[in-house]
């Protein structure tokens, strides 16, 4: 009994529950004044994530398979969880940022300064834990369907945390009906799948053959679905607005989690299919590609800290979704090494953009607190006051550029490699990884670009505007959850041998069974010890460097002097390069697709030319200039039908009274 | 006799560090000549270094850690860089980490603290020199990987070592390819390194300059790294060039006679690329920066012509 207890599955099943009574603490304000509360409800939510982690990581060692029967009156068959290495692999992201994230919150949004909205805060933060962690454990269409509601609910009322804000609402309606309409997808799903196997458990890997019409109608079903969760380009119109309204710690759990849910889902379904036509992943490749160019290409144009976060994680999304496009392209060819490079690749920047975004979400928090604003162009200065802040940023810049010696090298390498051998096939799957190949290449140039814009303007420098420079550094409970983040973005980044072993298992387990027998070892595919190497000298030579300096340092007298600013005497902070300006040239270059806005100034004429302004704005394109009149032209239409809602309660009665009528006369005949 | 491979390593960063700047000078004295100036001399970028390292540092007020750590890490990253591409050898211990993938990465790092260091200071030179060098690089970087791509599909590596032995070891033959190729590799090459058509390295016209707009506030012994830095990366371009496209005459053991073989021939190969480089930079005219897309589109596109004609014709 009480080694069933300590079993992964147990631990990984008991974190769960933690999870999701964590929140109670604070609903009982009888009992315990609200910090008091919240600071037990981090301890409960800490300890789950604690739990989870170990079994998840015990799990991912062993690499056994674990199923719950519950028994189930309803009649669609059991309900049954499970845990297998693709969810173990899910689960660590899932435990170990909400965990940090909780953390994070005890210092950022505490019970002393916002007391009207913590409880609601921590308590569906605990749930969106829990939630999110069934939806990976469910093995059945119907379970994972409620813990889906349940996480995007939850999802929901954190988004909108704050609204009394308007644009909080605006953000937080649109998500809703977007993750809706989503679902509406997943309804879709099920029942399809339903057909081809005759149950709403799921089926076995690879058990479907993907050629049948069905099939096809299931894989576009979870393509619109989870692309949805996940931000997929044209899909992607929620996120911006929700990650940037949302409070930081949220925004991280969403951006590191939930979207990798969406991704999850897809990987999950895509399972259960054998000889996946060239399409399938073509689509998913192309869909990844201009998610990726396009994600980064909008994040340029920003000039909110936090959606400029956002739009880099539609970029994420992308290079996962081409990681899993080579995987699938790779099946199609029969290239082994095609799919194990890729699927590893998109797992692993599963893991590694989880790390690095969370711990870019927290450390914008840091700075929007410090500073009050959201706004780069208010910025800068910030590593002066903020040195730790600024440090531990700095480290998820260089990750999330892909640059070594940091984890989003190693994700981004794998996937380069299986594009180049895609290169060495032939015919189709050649031209696709060739096309692929330098889109990945543009989206790591322009994140570069991108990030050494918002490091330069916010961090760097002097402040731009007084009233919003940083005022204080962040707390050890701010800080902590940041190094831990960081901590791993360095450890997977020198050491991405030790995570060889795990990805080649979750991989086979999804990979069909052909590719199994091969025996080709990751180990082979990756060059490890280069990465290892090359990142341990790049660190000791950094480290040398630092310590010569600072010996050199305590010697040495440099003279200081204004910045030259070609022969003006009291350059003034305005006259820094902004984030707008930084961007011009790159935002002007894709204006096709970022159809940036540009107020140019009026009334510079004469002598002395009055007062004038020039701003500049890159809007969400996709929202205003498709999704937006098309739903107008439809609602137009659909007018007259909505007679039908005219908030009379006693008639929606009457429709639900109709509706069921007609249902049992239907079942009757 | 045969030398250590550790003993070849160390003999290569020392040619390098030892040999980069009189390479510099020699591209200046080319175009001098070429362009019916007086020559400085050979020697002059070591004169020059020596005397930035003689001089004191006088630092922006608003500088950072970041901006002095800066010339730092640029000379340390570019010398490791040193140490991995095959310049007389390919036995080399660290020839392990030579993935192109992971030069053009390094590459990448030294890219990324220099532009952050030009916004350090805050003025607006420093980021109108950073958005212009990130602008660029960041659409160098497809056809960058798409020249290398091809390169390496002949030997089925991305590793350098491997491409190197592959090409030195096959007969002459001319691929259409790598023609290719190497049209778009030159023209990433003069991105790159900052040369005209792209960027003057001469000049510090405020409206024009690239490079130098970011590196405006540096002085004293930061000044000569950079610099210093700067010249091995030019080498180091040249040294690439030489190893994907025409690696003949490199050793692959550690034979005493063969190195300085191996050396000769490397060094006729710089002198002549010079040459080719100088003309280049003397017949064009810097383009306006708003044109620069287009000159780096079609190197994407001369890459991608040569994967195609590797496809059908190879």
């Amino acid at each position: 009994m009480v080694q069933e207890l300590f079993a992964p599955s147990s631990l990984i099943l008991i974190a769960t529950l933690l999870a999701a009574i964590s929140g109670v603490p604070l609903l009982l304000p009888w009992l315990l004044p609200a910090a008091r509360a919240q600071l037990l409800s981090v301890a409960v939510l800490l300890a789950a994530a604690c739990t989870g982690l170990t079994g998840t990581v015990l799990l991912l060692l062993s690499g056994s398979t674990t199923l719950f029967e519950l028994a189930w009156t309803l009649p669609f068959g059991p309900a049954r969880f499970g845990v297998d290495p693709l969810s173990a692999w899910f689960l660590l992201p899932i435990f170990f940022i909400s965990g940090c994230a909780a953390l994070y919150a005890r210092s950022y949004w505490h019970a002393d300064h916002h007391c009207d909205t913590v409880r609601k805060v921590t308590f569906f933060f605990g749930v969106m834990t829990a939630s999110m962690s069934a939806v990976v454990l469910a093995r059945d269409g119907i379970s994972f369907l409620f813990a889906w509601e349940i996480m995007a609910l939850s999802a929901y009322f954190l988004v909108s945390a704050e609204d009394e804000k308007p644009e909080v609402n605006e953000a937080g309606t649109l998500y809703m009906i977007t993750t809706h309409t989503g679902t509406l997808g997943l309804f879709a799903l099920f029942p399809l799948l339903n057909l081809l196997s005759g149950s709403w458990l799921f089926p076995a890997p690879a058990s479907i053959h993907a050629s049948s019409g069905l099939s096809t109608a299931v894989f576009l079903a979870a393509l619109f679905a989870f692309g949805m969760k996940a931000g997929i380009m044209p899909l992607h119109i929620w996120l911006p607005s929700a990650h940037a309204n949302a409070p930081s710690h949220i925004s991280a759990a969403m951006s590191g989690v939930i979207l990798k849910i969406g991704v999850y889902g897809l990987i999950r379904t895509l399972s259960f299919f054998h000889d996946i036509p060239l399409w399938w992943g073509g689509s998913v490749l192309t869909l990844g590609a201009v998610s990726g160019v396009a994600g980064v290409a909008f994040a340029i144009g920003q000039h909110d800290l936090k959606r400029l976060l956002a739009y880099h994680s539609i970029e994420n999304i992308g290079i996962i979704f081409m990681g899993l496009g080579v995987a699938l392209v790779g099946q199609k060819v029969g290239s082994p090494a095609m799919m194990l490079l890729g699927m590893s690749g998109a797992l692993l920047h599963v893991l590694n953009h989880a790390t690095f975004k969370a711990l870019l979400f927290l450390g914008a928090g840091s700075v929007i607190h410090a500073t009050g604003s959201r706004e780069i162009d208010l910025m800068g200065g910030v590593a002066r006051r903020l040195p730790y802040t600024a440090l531990l940023f700095g480290i998820g810049a260089v990750a999330i550029c892909g640059l070594p010696p940091l984890n989003g090298f190693v994700s981004e390498l794998l996937i380069y490699l299986g594009l180049f051998q895609g290169i060495q096939g032939e015919g189709w799957a050649a031209a696709a990884a060739a096309l692929a190949a330098p889109a990945l290449a543009l989206v790591g140039g322009l994140a570069v670009a991108c990030f050494v814009k918002v490091y330069g303007i916010v961090f760097l420098g002097v402040p731009r505007a007084g009233a919003y420079a940083p005022r204080h550094e962040a707390g050890w409970q701010m800080l902590l959850p940041m190094l831990l983040l960081g901590l791993l973005c360095l450890a997977i980044g020198l050491a991405p041998g030790a995570v060889t072993r795990p990805l080649q298992l979750v991989s086979l387990s999804i990979l069909p069974a052909a590719v199994r027998t091969e025996g080709l070892p990751l180990k082979e595919l990756l060059p490890t010890t280069m990465i290892s190497l090359s990142g341990v000298l790049l660190l000791v030579l950094i480290s040398i460097v630092a310590v010569w300096y600072r010996r050199r340092l305590a010697g040495s007298v440099s003279s200081e002097t204004v910045t030259w600013g070609c022969g003006y005497q009291r350059p003034a902070p305005r006259m820094q390069y902004s984030a707008s300006s930084f961007a011009e040239m790159l935002t002007s270059i894709f204006a096709f697709v970022l159809k940036p806005h540009c107020h140019q100034p009026e009334g510079i004429t004469g002598l002395f030319p009055r007062t004038s302004r020039f701003f500049s704005h890159v809007p969400e394109a996709v929202l205003e200039l498709v999704y937006t009149p098309a739903l107008e032209r439809l609602y137009e239409r659909f007018l007259p039908i909505r007679r039908m809602q005219n908030g009379i309660l006693q008639q929606y009665v009457l429709y639900i009274l109709i509706t069921l009528v007609v249902l049992f006369l239907s079942d009757y005949r | 006799m045969s030398l250590h491979p550790f003993v070849i390593e160390l003999l290569q960063f020392a040619l390098l560090l030892g040999l980069a700047p009189a390479f510099a000078g020699w591209v200046k004295v080319l175009k001098c000549r070429v362009q019916g100036r007086t020559a400085p001399g050979i020697l002059q970028p070591y004169r020059d270094i020596r005397r930035l390292f003689g001089k004191d540092i006088v630092l922006a007020e608003n500088a950072s850690w970041l901006f002095r750590f800066t010339p730092y890490l640029t000379f340390g990253v570019t010398a490791i860089a040193a140490g991995i591409i095959p310049l007389i050898s390919v036995d080399l211990p660290l020839s392990a980490t030579a993935d192109v993938i992971a030069l053009v990465m390094l590459f990448g790092i030294v890219r990324f603290f220099t532009a952050l260091a030009g916004m350090d200071i805050g003025t607006a030179f420093g980021g109108m020199g950073s958005s212009r060098e990130m602008t660029i690089a960041s659409l160098a970087e497809p056809a960058m990987l798409m020249a290398i791509f091809t390169v390496s599909l002949a030997s089925n590596s991305t590793s350098l070592t491997q491409m190197v032995s592959v090409m030195a070891h096959s007969e002459f033959v001319i691929r259409p390819s790598l023609a290719f190729a190497l049209a778009a590799f030159i023209l990433i090459a003069l991105a790159e390194t900052g040369r005209i058509p792209v960027d003057n390295p001469a000049t510090h016209l405020e409206l024009t300059m690239i490079h130098e707009a970011m590196i405006l506030e540096y002085s004293g012994r930061h000044l000569a790294l950079i610099e210093w830095a700067g010249m091995m990366k030019l080498t180091l371009f040249f040294a690439l060039g030489i190893a994907a496209f025409c690696p003949w005459g490199i050793a692959t053991g550690g034979d005493t006679g063969l190195l300085l073989l191996a050396f000769v021939a490397l060094s006729a190969k710089l002198v002549v690329g010079a040459c080719v480089m100088v003309l280049i930079e003397t017949g064009l005219a810097k383009l306006r920066i708003f044109r620069l897309p287009e000159f780096l589109g079609s190197a994407f596109l001369l890459a991608t012509l040569g994967m195609i004609a590797f496809f059908i014709l190879e």
